[in-house]
């Protein structure tokens, strides 16, 4: 028997008007991982965490939280869930010491030593008014909150927009002691994939509303290949692999695949991906061309 | 949470409790004042168009910030993923909400009471008979307990419709007009008929000092046994017969002052009717009237908190 996921999802649907902001999205993340969610800005990220964290209610489909169906007023599952939203909000006329009364006051399990240890570890005073903070400040206080409720299940939505590189590493810190320590399991979104792939086990790929890839990240990485050469040709390929995409830089072309049996006749290099490498290849694969120029804005680029 | 709720309306909350606190100061000062110098001024108008739109000021200025208010400060995503549900977490804020309203609705209604009262008592003793002071519209609305159905119900209001419309300050104004239709509904066409009028009935068509001054709903002549109109015939409609005999006796009897209405009513089977709603009844159309708005701002209070989880985040 495969022990219960923390986050599992059956179709869930999101549709706005006509447009579908996440379709058939099926999923199952198991506990105590840090997954990265990827894909472009409006790619779905931030609809599939609200529905997660029992926000937007879904068109359609099922969400399991710890085995247990997500209801918006099931009031025990809610403290199991951490939600930071892309905006970050906090009361701005707030405290950050009322911030904290109003965490503890609204979250069963609050846990009082952890966010002031937290927002001692960063100076951040506690006499300060919340609008007064920094940016990167503001996000650390919105994160202490989310920790300090202790919930099994964390989903962060671009948790590090605002922090400078050493607050993002130190973050990234923070994530992998919950886990190691508390074993829950975060669900991570940002288009910024080099953020994710020094933590994250498991990669979850959405792109246009649709999930392209979910899985471990050591599996999705054993079983992408890049392919290197002059030509996108993919004669003598296995005929049970398939191609992702592939681009050209110069004279070399770099085509993803994604194999089922080891790949032994390829003419060119062939390497193991990277997690960026596997990102954006989906992104290039199968959405539009605008989407994949945002990506590229957002990643980087590929790197061979 | 008591905590929660306080602290994230308390802007609001401190600007109607000062609000209250100034009409009070105004109100007692202007009470005290009429007490020394014992001229006797009632409301002028614009005392009572302040007075009829502080519980709409309060109810929605509490109201319509409720829901809106966190969308406006984008604090609702972090309210409805903290550990309660939507429905704790409005509850306990209506709670705190209605409970303010109520404070400074009913600091109002009982100045306004005190300030009746400093008046009617003297006009009372003054003029005899004189009795009839708060069941009148224009005081009747700006005392007693209605003040405060009239502030609990802008509350719900305002509530409704901040969670529809997501904007303060949309929320208070499409508030206003709701108000203003619910209040003259029930003043024009429910409040004179919540308690059976009082009857008053005579030959003469000369009124008792204590109906002249009570609140008078019709008057009229009509077949003798009956306090009101035959269906489809209005409460102005004199019967022939009776101009008739009035014109006879007026021609018969010029110069002898005699009145020709008891005789002429007696004849024709008619009487003089009045219909009126006397000081006596104050406190039970009080009564009616705040139950009325209370029930109305419960009701949609709680569509509010049933539909809450519906709301977009």
């Amino acid at each position: 028997m495969t022990p219960t996921p923390a986050v599992e999802t059956v179709e869930l649907s999101k549709r706005y008007r006509r447009r579908w902001a996440v379709r058939d999205c099926t999923l199952a993340i198991p506990t105590g991982r840090i997954a990265a969610l990827a894909g472009p800005n409006g790619a779905g990220k931030s609809t599939l965490l609200r529905m997660l964290a029992g926000l937007t209610t879904p068109t359609g489909g099922e969400i399991r939280v710890l085995g247990r169906d997500r209801e918006t007023s099931d009031q025990e599952l809610l403290g199991w869930i951490g939600y930071l939203d892309q905006e970050r909000p906090l009361y701005r006329g707030f405290s950050v010491a009322e911030m904290l009364r109003y965490g503890r006051e609204t979250n069963p399990g609050w846990d009082d030593d952890r966010a002031h240890k937290y927002l001692d570890d960063l100076a951040i005073p506690l006499a300060a008014r919340i609008g007064k903070l920094s940016g990167g400040q503001q996000a650390q206080v919105a994160l202490a909150l989310c920790l300090a409720k202790r919930p099994p299940v964390l989903l962060l939505d671009e948790p590090s927009g605002a922090l400078d590189p050493v607050a993002r590493e130190d973050l990234m810190h923070v994530l992998l002691q919950a886990v190691v320590d508390d074993g829950i399991t975060v669900l991570l979104a940002s288009h910024a994939i080099s953020d994710l792939a020094a933590v994250c086990d498991y990669v979850v790929i959405l792109s246009a509303a649709r999930v392209q890839l979910a899985g471990e990240l050591e599996r999705v990485l054993a079983t992408h290949r890049l392919l290197i050469g002059s030509t996108d040709r993919t004669f003598g390929l296995p005929s049970d692999s398939t191609v992702v995409a592939s681009s050209r830089t110069g004279r070399q072309v770099s085509t993803l695949v994604r194999m089922r049996s080891p790949i032994e006749t390829w003419a060119g290099e062939v390497i193991e991906p990277t997690l960026e490498e596997v990102v954006l290849g989906y992104l290039r694969g199968r959405s539009a061309h605008v989407e994949v120029q945002r990506a590229q804005a957002g990643v980087g680029g590929m790197t061979s | 949470m008591i905590w929660v709720a306080w602290r994230t309306q308390r802007l609001q909350l401190l600007v109607t409790l000062g609000l209250a606190l100034l009409l009070a100061l105004w109100l007692a000062a202007t009470g005290l004042g009429m007490g020394h110098s014992q001229t006797w001024k009632y409301w002028t108008d614009g005392d009572v168009l302040v007075l009829y739109a502080v519980p709409a000021i309060v109810g929605l200025g509490v109201g319509a910030p409720l829901v809106a208010g966190e969308f406006d400060r984008r604090t609702q995503r972090l309210a409805w993923t903290q550990g309660m549900t939507r429905r704790q977490w409005l509850g306990w804020k209506i709670a705190v909400g209605a409970v303010v309203v109520v404070i400074a609705s009913g600091l109002l209604s009982s100045l306004t009471q005190w300030w009746t009262d400093a008046i009617s008592i003297p006009l009372r003793a003054n003029a005899g008979g004189f009795t009839g002071v708060k069941i009148l519209p224009t005081a009747f609305d700006v005392t007693g307990t209605v003040i405060i159905g009239y502030a609990l119900f802008a509350f719900a209001v305002g509530v409704a419709l901040g969670a529809a419309i997501r904007r303060p300050g949309w929320a208070f104004a499409a508030g206003v007009p709701v108000f203003i239709v619910a209040r003259l509904l029930i003043q024009l066409d429910i409040r004179p008929h919540l308690i059976a009028p009082a009857i008053y009935t005579n030959l003469t068509l000369v009124i008792a000092t204590k109906v002249q001054s009570a609140w008078i709903l019709a008057s009229g002549i009509l077949p003798a046994g009956r306090t009101s109109p035959l269906p489809g015939h209005s409460w102005n409609a004199v019967p022939r017969s009776l101009s008739a005999c009035t014109s006879a006796v007026k021609s018969t009897f010029p110069q002898s002052g005699i009145t020709p209405w008891p005789h002429c009513l007696t004849v024709n089977h008619l009487h003089y009717v009045v219909q009126y709603q006397p000081e006596s009844h104050y406190w039970l159309l009080q009564g009616a009237e705040t139950g009325i708005f209370v029930a109305a701002a419960l009701l949609l209070l709680g569509l509010t908190v049933l539909g809450i989880r519906r709301v977009a985040p």
